[in-house]
């Protein structure tokens, strides 16, 4: 039998002597390589013709050889499908689950466990990391940027641990930002509509020698959802008539200077500033002492401001070695009813690349992060202020064969955190790949660590049987640990085409969730607590598919679409109760089984772009979420170069529909039909 | 059950690294250049060299070491990808200058023009309005060189060939060196 330190001990031998391996075992494959035009230039003629070729561009061609379920959302996917905000565009990407319980409160996922927090995606933007270690999850109502400016989304379906580190356990989502020199010019965007009430954008950029830059400024106000049906739910705060409360407005403010510095260095610096205010319906506990009170509802503002700025350095060292750091700083405030922090990260980010050695591309890789927060703790939610740290090194290892069709990749990062110390997550993969196909295999360790919460949270939540529930965070949460396998297989069939298939099984151990130990014996329960430990309650597995085509038979039309299945099976493990059992079907009641989407996009003329996304979600939460269909349409006109006016139509199958259920932070409402209108004027 | 995932993981990283090592010493057997080039970059550097081995006439002024105005129509990643190369030396070394433009003075007072596949519908009307004239003409469009074109690039099993249409280019006054035509497909020969 192997223990755990067996099984590190072994996984670091592996990732340790794999270059090495490699290495004298590979000495005589010539160099994985793409000759840049000026490599060509210097050729003769001679040797031109008999120079292989290939028809991908190097975006393509790193794309179509990823060992891993990768998808690219562009800057012209997500202008055509009339997304408003990045949760929106989201829904785009194939595997991606998207709902809203509101209309400021997103639940985003992949291959399940889809609630409010979703805890097991890594979110960047332009590598910095807005995952938040208070709870698990990302604050997407804070999450905002001129859409125009984001150059694309990347997510990878499945654990990017080995290279990302903790948390990235179903996938990694990366919004990265146009460079500025891709941005020069005076750009205002204006609009509004039925529930956009008002939205507009303003960006400037321009250079000075090498040096290019961007400012920009966006405000939008959102109105609110409307009331659920259900009886008497929530009558106390969703008057009749009305919409409900959950409306947002966004304030955000930034720059991006990208600087040339010479031939091999590439430096730059950006940072942005946001004021956000949502609405807010939900229930709390306004008296926290004995005799327990019922909870009652309450209708309030979330305030959420922040600001980042980070440095980013990229330097060849010399051909084929190079060094990329990142420095930054981020800063949020959260204010709500119950719960008031400060949080302020620092981090540290060091990678250097050696490519072509002896057909390998290494990676080597370091990470320090140091995270300080501030809570004003009230009588309903009381958490600790402190400092964590992180610490981490990686490194990652791919080998190429075979006149670079067969490719192996190898990967490990070792991770150390405040609350249960080193944390290891390796990775190996392999892939098989032409120009045209690519067939790929992995298995993976990925791990969710324990957040701040499940360290030291005294939660006075709700009242249940005249007894006060309160959510503990004792400490006890071990991390959770995720094995992942996946096959998958890519082909263009001719061009202009891609079908990709991707099929994986998901082992889980230790999933953290509440568990209420209702317990006669727990001195709590004597006291007329009833304590609900944040903890690691399930196991669980799952596995599915998705598939998803892109085909662009001629220049002025794009079809585009997928399917995802997914199927779960979670178990209570350690305690198996009458409490328990609920956290089992609530854990799998979160994703639907089936989704899929499909796109159309036509250009009849020059100037006009017509485009409508068809969203299927199946039932899930029990059924108390019934499937859905989405219909989203968006129709353009360029009558100049700078100008473009565009109409949207939003969910336009129903009046209105419920996408998810109440949350713990706030009461779901129906997301009504939408319609908006933008005007872009640009001027270089 | 936990032994299990560990058993199981353990042993499919113990099969991928066996993999690994009998792949690493098999590459010593299967070794072979793994070089390859973006297809329009090839493309961009190939005009570059027909433009090299062309002499034009002397009464037009142009032959090496004078200007010589490449006009790309109908595909911009080469428009763009030779607008860079024409800030090189070896390019600046022969005059070379890279434009697009539409009007038909402009087109026909080129020394060479690239008709990408956008202009596929459109030309043999190019064709005719650079007849005549010292114009370089050349094309990735299927049945270019047949058609009236000077030089047709291909893809063909993954390299990029040529076809030079040497009836075409004699009619123009051109003339292309043998070093480059030995590299090419000739077709339109004058005793054919």
């Amino acid at each position: 039998m192997l223990s755990g330190y067996d099984v590190f001990r072994r996984s670091c031998m592996f990732a340790c002597l794999l270059p090495i391996m490699v290495a004298t075992g590979a000495t005589a494959v010539a160099a994985a390589n793409r000759y840049s035009a000026d490599d060509l230039l210097s050729m003769k003629i001679e040797d031109l013709v008999n120079v292989k070729v290939t028809t991908l561009s190097k975006h393509e061609e790193k794309y179509m050889s990823t060992a891993g379920a990768v998808f690219v959302i562009s800057s012209d996917d997500i202008r055509r499908s009339g997304a408003r905000s990045i949760p929106d565009a989201l829904r785009l990407a194939p595997g991606l689950q998207v709902s809203q319980s509101n209309m400021n409160q997103f639940q985003i996922g992949i291959r399940g466990q889809t609630d409010f927090f979703t805890d097991l995606l890594l979110v960047m933007v332009d590598g910095r990391p807005i995952y938040t270690t208070t709870f698990s999850g990302v604050w997407w109502v804070a999450q905002n940027y001129p859409l125009q400016d984001i150059e694309r989304i990347e997510i990878v379906r499945g654990p990017g641990g080995a290279v990302w580190g903790s948390n990235a356990v179903n996938g990694v989502i990366n919004i990265i930002t146009k460079n500025s020199g891709a941005t020069q010019g005076l750009r205002i965007t204006g609009g509004g509509g039925t529930t956009d009430k008002g939205f507009g954008n303003i960006s400037f950029g321009s250079h000075a020698g090498n040096l290019d830059y961007r400012v920009y400024a966006m405000n939008e106000l959102r109105g609110g959802g409307l009331p659920t049906h259900g009886g008497l739910s929530h009558l106390t705060v969703y008057p009749a008539g009305q919409n409900t409360p959950d409306f947002r407005r966004v304030n955000q403010q930034g720059f991006r200077m990208d600087w040339d510095a010479g031939a091999t260095t590439r430096i730059t610096l950006h940072g942005d500033a946001y004021q956000v205010k949502t609405g807010v319906a939900n229930y709390w506990m306004p008296i926290v002492t004995l005799p327990v009170q019922p909870a009652r509802e309450y209708r309030g503002l979330n305030g959420f401001n922040g600001k980042n700025m980070v440095f980013r350095l990229e330097k060849e060292l010399v051909p084929d070695i190079l060094f990329k750091g990142q420095l930054f700083y981020d800063q949020y405030k959260l204010h709500t009813q119950i719960m008031r922090e400060q949080k302020e990260t620092f981090d540290g980010d060091f990678q250097v690349d050696f490519n072509n050695v002896l057909s390998q591309n290494i990676s080597l890789g370091t990470n320090i992060r140091r995270l300080r927060t501030r809570m004003h703790n009230t009588p309903q939610f009381q958490l600790p202020s402190r400092t964590t740290k992180l610490a981490s090194f990686f490194i990652n290892d791919e080998l190429r064969l075979f006149d670079g069709l067969f490719r192996i990749i190898g990967g490990m990062k070792m991770e150390r955190n405040s609350y249960t110390g080193w944390v290891y997550q390796p990775s190996a993969r392999a892939i098989v790949s032409d120009d045209n196909w690519a067939l790929w295999v992995s298995a993976s360790q990925a791990a969710r660590t324990p957040n701040d919460m499940e360290n030291g949270l005294r939660w006075n939540l709700k009242s249940s049987a005249g007894k006060l529930v309160r959510q503990i965070g004792s400490g006890v949460a071990r991390t959770e640990k995720v094995l992942s396998y996946e096959v998958g297989a890519r082909l263009r069939p001719v061009e202009e085409s891609l079908i990709e298939l991707t099929a994986f099984k998901i082992r889980y151990k230790g999933v953290l969730d509440t568990w209420q130990n209702r317990s006669a014996t727990n001195p709590y329960i004597i006291n007329g607590i009833i304590p609900e430990y944040l903890t690691n309650v399930l196991n669980g597995e799952g596995d599915g598919f998705e598939a998803n085509f892109r085909y662009n038979p001629w220049q002025w039309l794009t079809l585009k679409g997928s399917y995802t299945y997914l199927h779960q099976v979670y178990t209570d493990y350690p305690v198996k109760d009458g409490e328990t059992i609920w956290t089992v079907r609530s854990n799998k009641g979160q994703d639907p089984a089936n989704r899929f989407h499909l796109g159309v996009g036509v250009n009849p003329v020059k100037g006009i772009e017509f485009d409508a996304n068809l969203y299927f979600t199946g039932p899930f939460r029990e059924g108390d979420i019934h499937g859905y269909h989405r219909l989203d349409m968006r129709l353009a006109w360029k009558p100049v170069e700078y100008l473009e006016v565009s109409l949207v139509g939003q969910d336009m199958l129903q009046a209105s529909y419920q996408s998810n259920t109440d949350s713990i932070v706030g009461y779901a409402a129906r997301i009504p039909q939408r319609y908006y209108a933008q005007v872009t004027y640009t001027y270089h | 059950m936990n032994n299990h995932f560990r058993h199981s993981f353990v042993a499919s990283l113990y099969t991928l690294l066996c993999a690994v090592l009998i792949f690493a010493c098999a590459s010593t057997l299967f070794a072979q250049e793994d070089v390859k080039a973006g297809v329009n970059d090839l493309k961009a550097v190939y005009i570059f060299n027909f433009i090299r081995f062309t002499d034009w006439p002397l009464r037009t002024g142009l032959k090496r070491g004078s200007d010589v105005k490449l006009l790309v129509l109908g595909d911009r990643d080469i428009l763009s990808t030779m607008q860079s190369i024409a800030e090189k030396k070896a390019a600046r070394e022969i005059g070379l200058s890279v434009e697009s433009c539409a009007t038909d003075s402009c087109i026909s007072a080129a020394s060479a023009l690239f008709i990408g596949s956008g202009e596929r519908d459109d030309y043999p009307r190019l064709l005719d309005l650079v007849a005549g004239h010292p114009v370089l003409t050349i094309s990735d469009i299927p049945g270019f060189a047949a058609h009236g074109g000077m030089i047709e690039i291909r893809y063909d099993n993954k390299k990029l060939t040529f076809v030079v249409n040497l009836q075409a280019v004699n009619r123009s006054g051109l003339y292309i060196s043998a070093q480059l035509l030995q590299l090419g497909e000739i077709i339109g020969r004058d005793h054919e």
